[in-house]
């Protein structure tokens, strides 16, 4: 069991005044649920949006958000901004998520090792980066500005990776260890991503964890994954979020909770939605985890 | 695989691939921008199926990238490059139920603005009146077609089926949230003239005079009158 609340992991910026997140299951909000979350009220830990869908100027979503947000801790899960991008950081999304975190107080804000601005426009996925020290110089650079920028901290998610660069000189979970540090960033641990990753690349998951700064991690992401094959016949494993999350990545997830603690968990689900009740089945499984985690603790 | 060839790659998709795997990465972009149309515009795709409309969108997001991380935003152009799509010219009203998909899309996501009463210019002198500028709740969308757009759209929400209707029946069209709910509703020619100049920012009087164009024996107040009772005026300016 790690000691968790140690001074490295005192945040850097104040928290807002928000409802906490208890180390408990969420779920990703769906429009298709509104009514459905309203009505039924199901007992979960929080919702988690995506912080780009929030950001028209009022409307049905900004109405059921806010009755949602009455009744649930909310998290606020960024997937655009780009922070391993090379071109400087777009001023006013961050004005955007700025006003998002102040207008809804969300317990934990958080963002993703990745890239997606191109001279052509948005490229709408999360792209990789090598692990050299450039990057990382960028990459905390970033991180600082969006924190200054927001006022609050942030957490950084670790990628799912297809391939990688030669150019890497750290192992992701050092460059990520290095950007905590560094930054003061808190950590999500998606562990579907180090699964995947972790098969595509034909490492080990639980070395990856093994190494990883767990210490610093203040939320978790599972979700479901596609089995393919590559060109070469080879297996490859993608991070879709379109089915229920995996046998072996709960296992992986239990190997990490018995390490860490009861966490904020959250179920993703992006693709093939189903109804809510299918959802919530899968939250009981992650809370029988964290429960598990909390009587060895 | 170096950084600036993936960066090349992912960019120019006319670019060969520097490693097989990174076509995952060109599909996801792909996809995120289909499945975003797919969203924007749910009727759209149902009048061509899944197959037609999946190939129509994915030349859409070919030559029409994004500009911005919020997605909600992208597409605002599809009913113009459907227009243009030579393949989808055989149902010669898509392009037309893709800009009222396009209008409640925008709809559902405007700003909140709290509708005036009416009460608030009676008393007013008309020359006063007539001079004003009537702000416009800005959910408020107007869509003139050569085709039943409205019943068509309406076909796919629990109206009156598709074949229960003309098709080339033309229909002008008001789209307007003034509170929770969007609303699609016909309206005459002259009611669409009339919104049309508040849109544009005519005068009242000029509003008036445009719809009264169209409709000798306009009832002025009832026109008025009619924009205030579906929350659609906001505000006044000089």
């Amino acid at each position: 069991m790690l000691d968790r609340g140690t001074a490295a992991t005192v945040p850097r910026f104040p928290m807002t005044a928000s409802r906490t997140i208890p180390p408990r299951t969420g779920l990703g909000l769906k429009a298709e649920h509104y009514r459905d979350i309203l009505a039924a009220k199901p007992t979960l830990g929080f919702f988690e949006i995506h912080a780009e869908n929030y950001m028209g100027g009022g409307g049905p979503p900004h109405r059921y958000l806010t009755a949602i947000r009455d009744l649930y801790p909310l998290s606020l899960h960024g997937v655009g901004l780009s922070i391993g991008g090379h071109a400087p950081l777009d001023k006013s999304h961050l004005a955007r998520l700025k006003a998002l975190n102040d207008r809804y107080r969300p317990g934990l804000f958080s963002e993703h090792l990745a890239w997606s601005t191109h001279d052509s426009g948005y490229l709408s996925d999360l792209l990789p980066i090598p692990y050299t020290d450039e990057a990382l110089q960028r990459v905390c650079d970033h991180i600082d500005e969006t924190q200054s920028a927001v006022g609050r901290q942030m957490l950084l998610e670790n990628p799912s990776s297809y391939l990688s660069f030669e150019e890497s000189t750290w192992s992701e979970a050092a460059f990520i260890a290095e950007i905590a540090k560094r930054t003061g960033c808190g950590l999500l641990l998606d562990v579907n991503n180090v699964f995947v990753s972790a098969r595509n690349l034909k490492t080990i998951p639980l070395d990856y964890i093994e190494a990883y700064p767990l210490a610093h991690v203040q939320q978790i992401h599972l979700a479901g994954h596609e089995v393919t094959l590559d060109q070469m016949g080879e297996e490859l494993l993608i991070d879709a979020h379109g089915s229920e999350v995996t046998d072996p990545v709960w296992g992986l997830y239990a190997e990490v909770i018995a390490r860490t603690g009861p966490l904020p968990t959250l179920i993703e689900r992006d693709a093939n939605v189903p109804p809510l009740a299918a959802l919530l089945a899968e939250a009981r499984r992650a809370d029988a985890i964290l429960t598990l985690g909390a009587e060895a603790a | 695989m170096q950084e600036h060839q993936f960066q090349r790659a992912i960019g120019d998709w006319s670019c060969p691939l520097p490693h097989p795997r990174m076509r995952v990465y060109r599909n996801n972009v792909a996809a995120a921008l289909v499945s975003a149309l797919q969203v924007r515009y749910p009727v759209t795709a149902q009048l061509v199926g899944e197959e037609f409309f999946f190939g129509m969108a994915s030349r859409f997001a070919e030559a029409t990238r994004p500009q911005s991380p919020v997605l909600i935003e992208y597409g605002a152009t599809f009913a113009d490059f459907i227009r243009g799509f030579a393949p989808a010219s055989s149902v010669p009203y898509l392009g037309d139920v893709a800009e009222l998909e396009s209008l409640w899309w925008q709809a559902y996501h405007a700003p909140e603005a709290q509708p005036l009463a009416a009460s608030a210019y009676a008393g007013m002198a008309p020359d006063v009146l007539g001079e004003l500028r009537l702000n416009l709740h800005p959910s408020a969308g107007l869509l003139a077609s050569r085709h039943a757009v409205a019943s068509i759209w309406e076909a796919h929400h629990g109206g009156a089926a598709m074949g229960t209707f003309a098709l080339d029946q033309p229909q002008h069209v008001l789209v307007s949230r003034p509170a929770a709910e969007i609303g699609i509703r016909t309206v005459s020619p002259e009611t669409f003239a009339f919104l049309m100049a508040l849109k544009r920012g005519d005068s009242l009087a000029d509003a008036v005079e445009a719809a009264a164009t169209l409709c000798p024996d306009l009832d002025i107040s009832a026109q008025i009158g009619g924009a205030f009772s579906l929350g659609l005026i906001t505000g006044f300016s000089a």
